[in-house]
């Protein structure tokens, strides 16, 4: 129980929203994505800027269209937590907190196990790129607030990325930028659910379906057929995914430091969308450098 | 559980990797003796046992109970599905590290990296994350009593009474058997009418189900990147040199069902595709021969007992 | 004048190994030279020696204590074994955050060690110039004041005024012209 804040109902019901007659819901079978304009190897449009937060060492702000997050980068500083024993590496402490309001359902206050775990997940795919040796006996702490999320993939993502240009904006000697990149497999071809259900239902594997009726090879026909890989999706996208996977890839090095996929998948798959994603990466890795260099910018007008 | 090592150790240990041969005398891609047990627990609706020789040891147990449906608002899903819901614990006794809070980082870890594998399409991670169909195997909907009502959950707890490195795995296997073991009993269900239903748990010994899609459950292969190259089925200490861990969820089609990295090192790209190719096929090759031994332990209890025999159980702990 | 064309980024790659000899801000990995920190890269050339590639830092890391630093403290806690310390201000560079450390009895002058009384040498509120000995345990450096530019450089009597170094280990109060013992830093 929280006690500090006033807590909301127990028991809420989400309300009713009434669409317009002429509403239709996006669909995998829709041929395009959710957002029109995008391909399915397109990310949305990122907007990265440092140094918003002023009472931090470093800092990030990054907007993939409707995931908007921002972080801020404190130390290096004296460990406050007691009981560490001592080490002659540095700590990277990663936090992040979801904002009540982020989510299609409200969030508490309280730090629920995702935040935990996403938290840890945080600081494995970026203490590889920290030259923690360079700071014996202190912490690096990095606090993360999801503002607005679209896409559970994408803003795990968006942190990696965000915290990591806060880190180089705090002027922590790193190895190199860590960039984030999220893909979703979905499946495009028609199915129907019916025979969908079948096929996974009863049997599963593909060699014992075959001896069914002609109505499940039909369906497991096309259920081998490879999904579509898309890119950062977005929430709509991900309600229909098979699987999902998030990379976090050091482009200069040309190193994966971390690597979550869920969900069911062909290997084969996956070693595609793991090149889909360093590609991606690559691309963000520019955008990273270029909020960093408008950072130098900056500084020199204010001199 | 020691958590320092010296650099000499790392070295010794760094260099037989190289080499091909580690310190107990396996390969790189050899696992240790694994004992397994089911049945272990008699207040469990099924239960395994796993201790891989000279290191951890994990109880599963699965309880079956009754509890009203999870339905998500947002996309409505869930109505006609029962839940699955994991958790790890390490136990206090297990390791000097695991007094008080000390376990609760691994457990959290653990326990989410399990519930992301077995039931990713769990409403109770739903609220963010995705939506994933079925990786976990187990057909859900099976275990819907009456829709949008009532459904079985089935609670799968881990409890780490030994800890000697790769526990996921050990887990996984454990949880695999376990499942297998389950026995839900079989419900009726009567229409009383305008949308009314009531259902009776028969209480018959031979009226029971089996879990559905226990065959497509995914087991993991924790690969360990030391050096340059990788191993399986680590050692504590092999552990504490390695740089990243992958973990790889496979079922029994060869189909990935979950990836993650742990631990602070990074993974070149194309270790890491054949790392998981490795994962795939080291795990294809374990679910056959643990459901070949489960099979096994299966048929030699229900002979004992259609002979009136008493099970003969190795019990906790036992090599 | 540097131009933005000089500025780099973590990872950006420098130059070959051969070239450049790796210098602050930058490190080597497999053959090149690669920068660590957000900045203007620099070529500082050396005779006979190749020259060093280093990064200007654009945002300075808040400082942290190293080895044989000399740190400003103040002091906030003395007992019979040592005198706890707050570091402030390591190499001239202020720390956003203070560190701890002590300065042990056995630390605090370079001779007649066993005669040394930790009384007489700080007292709390003290502002003290040390040397960072070693990094110490788990919470605290551990620091030295045995050399004579180290040692107490600023100080209040008890009646409130503010001393000024008389000797080696006397300093006067202004107001009162009590004299106080310290282990006093020579004036630079």
């Amino acid at each position: 129980m929280d006690r500090k804040r006033v807590p909301g109902p127990e028991l809420s019901v989400a309300p009713l929203v009434e669409y317009p007659a002429d509403f239709k819901r996006w669909t995998p079978q829709d041929e395009c994505r959710h957002d029109s304009k995008r391909q399915p190897e397109d990310m949305r449009p990122i907007y990265l800027k440092t140094g918003l937060i002023t009472q931090a060492n470093g800092s990030a702000y990054i907007e993939l269209e409707k995931t908007k997050l921002a972080c801020g980068v404190y130390g290096p500083r004296p460990i406050k937590r007691v009981g560490q024993i001592f080490s002659g590496r540095g700590i990277l402490n990663c936090e992040i907190k979801f904002a009540s309001f982020s989510c299609a359902k409200r969030r508490s206050n309280i730090r629920d196990p995702q935040e935990r775990e996403l938290s840890q997940i945080l600081s494995q795919a970026l203490a590889p790129a920290v030259r923690l040796e360079k700071i014996p006996k202190s912490a690096i702490d990095v606090y993360i607030t999801v503002l607005e999320s679209d896409g559970w993939g994408s803003c795990v993502a968006a942190a990696v990325t965000a915290a990591s240009v806060a880190l180089a904006h705090a002027g922590i000697e790193m190895l190199d930028l860590v960039a984030g990149c999220s893909a979703s497999y979905i499946q495009t071809a028609p199915l129907s659910i019916s025979s969908l259900s079948i096929s996974e239902g009863d049997t599963g594997s593909i060699s014992t379906s075959t001896t069914n009726t002609n109505k499940t090879i039909t369906a497991t026909a096309t259920a081998t057929q490879p999904p579509q890989i898309f890119m950062d999706a977005d929430f709509e996208e991900e309600k229909y995914q098979q699987g999902a996977i998030v990379l976090a890839y050091m482009p200069s090095l040309h190193e994966i430091t971390h690597v979550l996929q869920s969900g069911k998948a062909e290997s084969s798959t996956i070693s595609q969308s793991v090149e889909h994603c360093m590609e991606a990466c690559n691309k963000i890795y520019a955008v990273m450098h270029h909020a960093l260099l408008e950072s130098i910018g900056e500084n020199k007008e204010a001199l | 559980m020691p958590s320092l090592i010296s650099p000499a150790e790392r070295d010794y240990i760094l260099k037989g990797i190289e080499c091909n041969i580690r310190a107990d005398g396996r390969q790189r891609s050899d696992f240790r003796e694994i004992t397994l047990e089911t049945s272990v627990v008699s207040q469990t609706s099924g239960s395994a046992r796993v201790r891989i020789a000279g290191g951890s040891d994990v109880l599963i147990s699965v309880k079956a109970e009754i509890g009203p449906v999870q339905v998500d608002p947002e996309t409505g899903d869930g109505a006609d599905k029962g839940q699955i819901i994991c958790s790890i614990e390490c136990a206090p006794s297990a390791s000097q590290q695991f007094e008080g809070r000390g376990a609760d980082d691994l457990n959290n870890e653990l326990t989410q990296m399990m519930s992301r594998f077995l039931c990713s399409n769990n409403t109770a991670i739903s609220s963010l994350s995705p939506t994933c169909s079925g990786s976990g195997g187990i057909d859900l909907s099976k275990l819907c009593i009456i829709p949008g009502q009532q459904c079985w959950i089935l609670f799968v707890d881990a409890l780490v009474l030994d800890y000697g490195g790769n526990l996921m795995d050990a887990i996984f296997m454990g949880v695999r058997a376990a499942i297998y073991d389950t026995k839900i009993p079989k419900t009726e269900v009567q229409d009383l009418g305008d949308g009314q239903f009531e259902f009776e748990v028969l209480d018959d010994e031979e009226d029971i189900d089996f879990v559905h899609g226990r065959e497509d459950m995914p087991i993991c292969i924790t690969l360990n990147k030391i050096g340059t190259r990788h191993i399986v089925d680590a050692t504590l200490l092999e552990e504490l040199c390695t740089e990243a861990k992958l973990v790889v969820a496979v079922n029994r089609a060869g189909e990935i069902c979950g990836l993650q990295k742990n631990h602070d090192g990074s993974i070149e790209p194309s270790l890491l595709l054949e790392m998981i190719q490795v994962g795939k096929t080291m795990g294809q090759a374990l679910i056959k021969n643990l459901d070949a031994k489960i099979k096994e332990e299966a048929e030699s209890d229900l002979t004992k007992r259609l002979q009136g025999d008493p099970a003969r159980k190795l019990g906790f702990f036992a090599q | 004048m540097t131009s933005v064309a000089d500025a780099v980024v973590p990872g950006q790659r420098l130059g070959h190994i051969q070239e450049y000899n790796a210098g602050e801000g930058t490190y080597a990995h497999q053959d090149f030279l690669y920068a660590s920190v957000v900045g203007i890269k620099k070529v500082t050339i050396a005779d006979n020696e190749i020259p060093t590639m280093s990064v200007q830092r654009e945002n300075t890391q808040s400082a942290i204590p190293d080895i044989n630093a000399i740190v400003t403290c103040k002091v906030v806690r003395v007992n019979p074994r040592f005198a706890a310390v707050n570091i402030m201000v390591v190499d001239g560079k202020p720390c956003t955050d203070d560190f701890q450390g002590i300065i042990r009895v056995q630390d605090v002058r370079a001779t007649e060690k066993d005669k040394v009384k930790i009384y007489n040498s700080f007292r709390p509120g003290d502002i003290v110039r040390a040397q960072v000995i070693s990094l110490g345990d788990a919470r605290s450096y551990y620091l030295s004041t045995a050399a004579n530019e180290l040692g107490v450089i600023f100080g209040t009597s008890v009646a409130g005024g503010s001393l000024i170094p008389i000797s080696w280990q006397e300093m006067q109060c202004t107001k009162t012209k009590v004299i106080e013992l310290r282990k006093c830093a020579k004036p630079m």
